[in-house]
């Protein structure tokens, strides 16, 4: 048996890459709350912004029209659990024609080596 | 070692849920430790006791139910997953004003602290999707 607290003074890092629309199903909203939930327990936690997951950055988000709660408004609040950095893939956002002027966040640019290295960063890696 | 597997996948809706309990099997006969299945996002749907799978189809339930009881690990379902599909237990119909509980025994529901418990305390945590 693991002496529990001993690992949790550890802070490992968790990474959570996010790669589904936005408003697919209630996916991002689901993987957002294990982020918080697992920042609660004083883990590092890192998010990963690839493929359809960068529409969550743009802003005037109206979700309320489809009845949801607007995804861009639970990336705002990360920093409020000390989740400070969001990572965004730079081939992901310049595929779809975005840029980071487009986001309602500051993110940091990631290119796939630099995606590499932030994995190998981690003890876990959400990938779903 | 000691594992945590994390279920994301509805047993009718791919191979996760499928592959997940194989892969438990496994790490019994290889004699291996899991103390937890946690059932999270769609997989919150294998805890159901109410699904009628067809005959030709195995039944996964069973397959949990006799893997937690012949190895005694537990099957926890994450409490926000399971309300939003309909996953109840008594006390939560009961709570929120629902005809009937509909989880089968023994899974338990619990909150997402028991998961991030759970990758604390083992050595390796697998997550199975689709």
């Amino acid at each position: 048996m693991h002496n529990v607290r001993e690992l949790i003074m550890k802070k490992l890092k968790l990474l959570l890459m996010l790669r589904r629309a936005p408003y697919d199903g209630v996916y991002v909203p689901e993987a957002l709350d294990a982020a918080l939930v697992a920042a609660a327990f004083e883990m590092r936690v890192s998010v990963l912004l690839l493929d359809d997951a960068v529409f969550a950055l743009l802003t005037d988000q109206r979700a309320d029209l489809i009845g949801r709660r607007t995804v861009g408004k639970l990336l705002r609040a990360l920093p409020d659990y000390e989740i400070e950095t969001l990572y965004v893939c730079a081939d992901s956002l310049s595929s779809r024609s975005l840029q980071t002027s487009d986001s309602i966040i500051p993110v940091c640019l990631l290119s796939v080596g630099e995606q590499a290295e932030l994995i190998g960063n981690h003890d876990l890696v959400w990938n779903d | 070692m000691k594992f945590t597997l994390i279920v994301h996948s509805a047993p009718h809706s791919g191979q996760g849920s499928h592959t997940a309990l194989a892969f438990a099997r496994a790490l019994f006969t290889g004699g291996h430790g899991l103390q937890r299945v946690f059932f999270y996002l769609d997989g919150a749907q294998n805890a159901l006791a109410t699904r009628v799978p067809p005959q030709e189809e195995n039944d996964i339930l069973v397959g949990w139910q006799v893997l937690a009881r012949d190895h005694g690990c537990e099957l926890a379902v994450c409490i926000a997953a399971a309300l939003r599909r309909g996953v109840l237990n008594q006390e939560e119909a009961d709570r929120y004003e629902r005809p009937s509980g509909n989880i089968a025994d023994p899974f338990v529901v619990v909150g997402l602290g028991q998961l991030i418990d759970a990758v604390i305390e083992s050595d390796q945590c697998i997550t199975f999707v689709n």
